[in-house]
């Protein structure tokens, strides 16, 4: 058992304030001394009330004793039973609450998981309360294409728009008495198994939790419950947020993969947020903007997996058969006599086609064009690498520019007329996702509803209910626990009717439908889909014959003409913009952290919700490019509150670990990322000598920095991890030396980061233009604006001084290119690099660097 | 308002005197060493895509009037064992697996995944819960031992969810991890880019720096939980050295004694090197290839048969390292496969599966429990007996992940209650239990 520390107590007595001290100190210090004398042993139970510890259904002072007990440590006692005042602790502020409550004061005891009355609204408790726990199990049979779609209990899935308004009124209609006589009795009823088809339900039973709260909903319809409402903004307000310079360093490094210019500080310093935002969008611009979005969108739908996974671009396209001119830029140079030209051209033209899709969506990003285009484009993306296949006939200025990309419609494909569909009729993405003769493109329509619908159809319906119903014929058509899926998945794969298995079109000219299909009775002479299943169509609207050549574009018309699509496209975004997931939608109301995991995740709803509205109405960003602008919406998004969180108020602090958990878009930069960032802050890449253009962080330590290759590995790391730890040591032991080196060979007025200091300036020989400089290294590496005599800047300096001084007093080399530990810099190569360093002051800058490099700061933004 | 949540039970924590305000990670970054970890090691093997295990460890022979479960069946029968109550299919290469291990294994059939959805079924049946959020049974592992560990958890995809707990780490090439486990050392010659003292001092200020920033008690949990992964990252990562010490110059070649190319060797031995070397606790290793909609019996065969080449090098290569003792292993599968062939001669998704446990020197191996009827439905067992009843329940995943909890003795850990499964009484090893009897 822990003893108990007397300078612990004492600290706790002090705290509770003098009123309350003179107040309790005839009972509290008794208290303390008993407390220290003894150790209470907590009952072992789960129904302990609040504020009973000894468990004996009265709270007495001998409870408060028990919660002082806790309190120092010398007894356990449940945060549900002592922690009556509900602030996250057990404190002697709980025991002396607890002691007003023994002697009749009017205190309330609010424990956590206790039944403090806490106000829900009507909305909320549907879903949180019956929708989430009740009625996903309902709706596998009560549903239109559901055993019981003909009652008049009938639910609509979660993937409709408006699903649980829709819900809601189904059930206040069917429990309305002037409605439907007796329907209240039968709705309460039927779930306990009293004349329903399925039974008992959930083993509920009229005691049970789940059956409360039907019946509090239905008292709900008579005695509506309104709290006050808040904003999402409001569910943050209690956060602070960054300043404008914060924002834009991060909008710089995010969108620009560099630090932002004094010019572009200058102007947000004096200016006001439009000037914010316009400085931003500047921002969203170039190859590192390119390389933003394309990394963002690929880890949604992770098309590179054609560049670094099993199957590559030309693979995809088939064969000559399919693409007559595949191989005549690859044949071409193989005739050259160099062999490299050989591997070059294959890697460039794999490169070029495997890209195609991601560079549709920078294209349309970059042109402003409206989100809606990925998916509408009647076109698609070549370089001249590419565009030897796609448009053989097409001449560029320069056929060895791979950076020269195009909008072109598909030529080089066997059959003419190629019905481009954006993205959806991508050779990429539709062998990213390749279907089977059984699959029958229902992998694309899942994919194509979470990409670009924000609806994940495997959350529909997680669970089936009994296994041996599947064995029936054709389940996913008739039976009622496929069909809550199939009903909202299939049509959507029908209209991908024109694209066999690998993504070719009409592959039998006629059709793509699989011979062991065409083989058996179904099939009739003409038929471009299957009979046994589902039309194409979408969100209950079959698709017309007149659109059958047609059918990817008829498909992408609905999609985007979509209430979800805006809630898509920033659910798309998301990840690459707040470095996660959209928090994930509690189910399981036994978790005991149901309640404040819910309520983050329905403030992150109405945020999701408030950015999707102002970017269908171009009100999002600069609100001047018009509706779904996808730069306007990462401004946005940028500028969210949960974006610009960056720290606790006092008043927060009980309230974190899993209300706050997504707050903040402090994230781990990822390989690519980090690559950009040491580029552009120290004006050094990590590669090799030998070749500059091998970046260590996107090769060699790639999958060990948390990189993706987005076919059977496609989760980034989001923390760092000790194999991810020892990279950026050795990035930073291996650069630290190099970019001092290059640093000081250069002249002071064209130096980045020593622009203050020479090779020979210590702190003793010049201290302030030594902490400016320091100043100026945390600014530029860290993002941190200091004064030059603050701490850090201390700690940074003596830092500097010991390595210095432990060199001296060593007697350690006085040159940097030979003797002692090494330097990674090309002495070698060029002569004039510097590399006398007798006063150990580039050491000791070395040293500073790798700190630097190595920092917390550093490798989050 | 419930709100017993990990942060207030780190306070409590915190109350009780083990740790001041420091949450989990940054208290067992501090943690005092108590030398080399010596328990058992534990790796799960996936197979990913959903397996068919009336092909495997749960052998269906075909039931009249009704259709083909398998094509095997119309040729051979169940293959038995002298000795075991175990049985297995004619198919693949399932007899070097049971003729050899079934001493050493538990197989437990009639599992109800109670999905057919990959991603579902796959966290279902690692985590034990339906829905997002519980850590991975290796994740919780390394949690409770690894946590002075730098690969505490290391995984080569699959279900890594660690609840943030702890940490995983994807492994790669041995070239670049030799270069990781010394990270001063240039990587030709012997030199390094810091004298020792001078990287010694760099270090204590780095560590100085982050302790202060992490002092700050203003900051977003997500920065919190940012810092702490740094600080525990850089508590454990100097005894890579160790792992860099036994790493050979290549790994074992991927091609297994089949002709199949198998990356399940490589992942297994970087395991095990990883286990010898101290750095590790668990592994999850990943065989791909299961989902056999198409041409199951010839496609089905390769995945399967790479598996169980996979399971035997784990176990040789242990046992050539002397570990095997120590070592516990997990078999599973998302969920299984219809037992019966679609129009294309393919299976699809069967929430019914099985599962594998295996180690070495036990009494609770050599058995089989659970149940499923001749058409591959789950059959209910009484937890008390182990045996069929009627009025008995089903086995679910939650039910294997409590078991495996308990069989790594973390069922009571403070991390373990953090996400509590629904009480299972199934006790699969209590050996005086026996088998669970099918006729």
């Amino acid at each position: 058992m822990l003893r108990p520390n007397t300078r612990t107590l004492h600290h706790l007595f002090m705290q509770i304030s003098n009123r309350k001290r003179r107040e309790y100190r005839s009972w509290l210090m008794p208290l303390f001394v008993i407390a220290l004398v003894f150790a209470i042993a907590a009952p072992a139970s789960a129904q302990t009330a609040c504020g009973d510890f000894n468990d004996d259904g009265v709270v007495t002072a001998t409870d408060a004793l028990g919660a002082l007990g806790a309190a120092v440590g010398i007894n356990s006692c449940a945060m549900s039973v002592c922690d009556v005042n509900d602030d996250g602790t057990v404190s002697a502020t709980d025991a002396l609450t607890l002691l007003g409550s023994a002697v009749g004061q009017p205190v309330t005891l609010d424990c956590p998981g206790g039944s403090a009355a806490i106000c829900v609204n009507d909305d909320d408790f549907f879903f949180q309360q019956v929708w989430s726990p009740i009625l996903t199990d309902c709706i596998a049979c009560h549903q239109s294409a559901g055993v019981a779609a003909s009652t008049r209990y009938v639910l609509t899935a979660a993937s409709q728009p408006d699903y649980l308004t829709t819900n809601y009124e189904v059930i206040r209609a069917l429990t309305d008495e002037s409605v439907t006589p007796g329907g209240r009795t039968l709705f309460l009823s039927k779930p306990l198994g009293v004349s329903h088809y399925g039974g008992q339900r959930l083993g509920m039973t009229e005691a049970s939790t789940l059956h409360q709260n039907l019946v509090e909903l239905v008292d709900r319809f008579d005695t509506p419950v309104a709290c006050e409402t808040s904003s999402s903004a409001d569910f943050y307000a209690g956060l602070s947020n960054q300043d404008w310079s914060a924002t834009l360093r991060r909008a710089a490094i995010l969108f620009a993969g560099r630090l932002p210019t004094d010019s572009e500080r200058a102007t947000v310093a004096s200016g006001n947020e439009s000037t914010l935002r316009q400085t931003i969008r500047s921002l969203m611009q170039g190859d590192d903007f390119d390389a933003f979005l394309m990394e963002a969108a690929n880890d949604q739908i992770h098309t590179d997996g054609l560049l670094y996974g099993n199957m590559d671009g030309f693979a995809a396209l088939g064969s000559e058969y399919s693409y007559p001119h595949l191989l005549d830029r690859v044949n071409e140079a193989g005739e050259t006599p160099e062999p490299e030209d050989d591997w070059l051209t294959y890697e460039r033209m794999n490169r070029s086609l495997a890209r195609e899709p991601l560079r549709l969506i920078a294209h349309v990003a970059n042109n402003e064009r409206p989100w809606s285009e990925v998916l509408t484009a009647d076109y698609m993306m070549v370089n001249p690498y590419s565009g030897s296949i796609y448009v053989p006939d097409m001449v560029f200025p320069d056929r060895d520019d791979f950076d020269d990309w195009r909008e072109v419609t598909n030529e080089g494909y066997r059959l003419p007329n190629f019905p481009h569909a954006g993205i959806l009729s991508s050779p990429i993405f539709l062998n990213r996702y390749p279907s089977s003769a059984s699959n029958r493109n229902r992998r694309r329509s899942r994919y194509t509803w979470r990409f670009f619908l924000g609806v994940d159809i495997e959350s529909l319906a997680p669970r089936t209910s009994d296994p041996a119903i599947l064995n029936t014929e054709n389940p996913t058509l008739n039976n009622v626990n496929c069909t809550v899926c199939h009903t909202v998945m299939d049509p959507i794969a029908g209209a991908f009717q024109n694209w066999d298995d690998m993504g070719q079109f009409r592959i039998s000219d006629n059709d793509s439908l699989p011979w062991t299909y065409k083989g058996g009775d179904l099939y009739q002479w003409g038929d471009l889909w299957y009979r046994d299943m589902r039309s194409p169509g979408f969100n209950g609207l079959v698709m017309p014959s007149s659109e059958n050549d047609h059918s990817l574009q008829w498909l992408a018309a609905q999609i985007v003409n979509d209430q979800r699509f805006p809630r898509g496209a920033v659910e798309f975004w998301w990840p690459g913009m707040f470095g996660r997931s959209p928090t994930a939608r509690p189910t399981d109301v036994d978790d005991p952290s149901y309640a404040e995991t819910f309520a983050a995740w329905s403030a992150e709803q109405d945020e999701i919700d408030r950015l999707a509205g102002l970017f269908a109405d171009g009100a999002a960003g600069t609100a001047a490019n018009g509706a779904l602008n996808i730069k306007d919406l990462l401004l946005e998004m940028l500028m969210s509150p949960l974006m610009t969180a960056t720290r606790l108020t006092g008043s927060e602090q009980g309230e974190t670990e899993q209300v706050y958990a997504g707050a903040g878009r402090e994230r781990l930069l990822t390989p690519e990322q980090l690559d950009r960032k040491v580029a552009s802050v120290t004006g050094q890449v990590w590669a090799p000598d030998w070749d500059p253009t091998w970046h260590e962080l996107l090769e060699r330590y790639r999958y060990f920095y948390g990189g993706i290759d987005s076919d059977g590995n496609i989760a980034r790391a989001e923390r760092m991890n000790a194999m991810m730890s020892t990279v950026v040591e050795r990035l930073a032991n291996e650069m630290a030396c190099r970019i001092v080196v290059y640093e000081f060979s250069a002249l002071a007025g064209s130096r980045t980061l020593f622009p203050y200091v020479e090779p020979d300036t210590t702190p003793a020989v010049d201290e302030q233009a030594f902490r400016n400089n320091v100043v100026l290294l945390h600014d530029r590496f860290l993002g941190e604006t200091l004064s030059t005599n603050d701490a850090e800047v201390d700690r940074t300096i003596a830092l500097f001084e010991e390595i210095r001084a432990l060199r001296i007093a060593q007697n350690r080399g006085q040159f940097l290119s030979w003797g002692g530990s090494h330097c990674n810099a090309p002495f070698w190569q060029d002569e004039t690099l510097v590399s006398g360093d007798p006063d150990h002051v580039m050491r000791g800058w070395t040293a500073v660097l790798a700190y630097l490099l190595g920092d917390y700061k550093f490798l989050h933004e | 308002m419930a709100k017993f949540d990990r942060r207030q039970f780190l306070k409590l924590m915190g109350m009780a005197g083990l740790t001041a305000v420091a949450p989990l990670p940054l208290r067992r970054a501090y943690a005092q060493s108590t030398g080399p970890y010596t328990g058992p090691l534990y790796v799960q093997i996936a197979a990913e895509g959903g397996w068919d295990v009336t092909s495997f460890c749960d052998p269906k022979v075909n039931p009249g009037g009704a259709p083909i479960i398998n094509q095997w069946a119309t040729t051979s029968g169940v293959q038995t064992i002298a000795g075991s109550p175990i049985e297995y299919a004619p198919y693949a290469v399932n007899q070097a697996l049971f003729d050899r291990f079934h001493d050493d294994m538990l197989v437990v059939n009639g599992v109800d995944a109670l999905t057919e959805s990959h991603d579902t079924g796959v966290r279902h049946n690692w985590s034990g819960r339906i829905s997002p959020g519980y850590p991975s049974w290796a994740a919780l592992v390394a949690s409770a031992y690894g946590t002075e560990m730098p690969l505490g958890f290391i995984t080569n995809g699959g279900y890594r969810e660690t609840a943030g707990l702890t940490q995983y780490t994807l492994l790669g090439d041995t070239g670049a991890l030799r270069n990781l486990a010394r990270p001063n050392a240039v990587p030709w010659g012997d030199n390094v880019y810091h004298e020792a003292d001078e990287l010694d001092v760099i270090t204590r200020y780095r560590s100085e720096r982050l302790a202060a920033l992490r002092s700050d008690t203003d900051l977003l949990p997500r920065t919190q939980a940012n810092m702490d992964a740094l600080l525990q990252a850089r508590s454990t990562n100097n005894q890579l050295i160790a792992l860099a010490d036994i790493l050979p110059d290549e790994l074992v070649s991927s091609t297994d004694t089949d002709g199949n190319t198998n990356y399940l060797l490589q992942q297994a031995q970087l395991a095990l090197l990883c286990f010898q070397a101290g750095v590790s606790v668990s592994a999850h290793l990943q065989m791909w290839g299961f989902d056999t909609h198409e041409d199951h019996d010839a496609e089905h065969h390769a995945p399967l048969s790479m598996l169980v080449r996979g399971i035997e090098y784990l176990w040789d290569t242990a046992e050539a390292m002397g570990i095997d003792d120590r070592l516990v292993v997990v078999v599973n599968s998302e969920f299984g496969r219809t037992p019966w062939y679609n129009d294309e001669n393919g299976k699809d998704h069967w929430p019914i599966g099985s599962t594998l446990f295996m180690r070495r020197g036990v009494d609770w191996t050599n058995r089989v429990i659970g149940a499923t009827t001749e058409t591959h439905e789950a059959q209910s067992l009484d937890p008390t007996t182990l045996q069929i009843s009627p009025s008995g329940v089903r086995i679910e995943p939650k039910d294997i992940q409590q078991a495996l909890r308990t069989l790594a003795g973390i069922e009571s850990h403070a991390n373990a209650a953090l996400f509590p499964l629904n009480d299972s009484s199934f006790d699969f090893f209590d050996a005086s239990l026996g088998s669970t009897q099918t006729s």
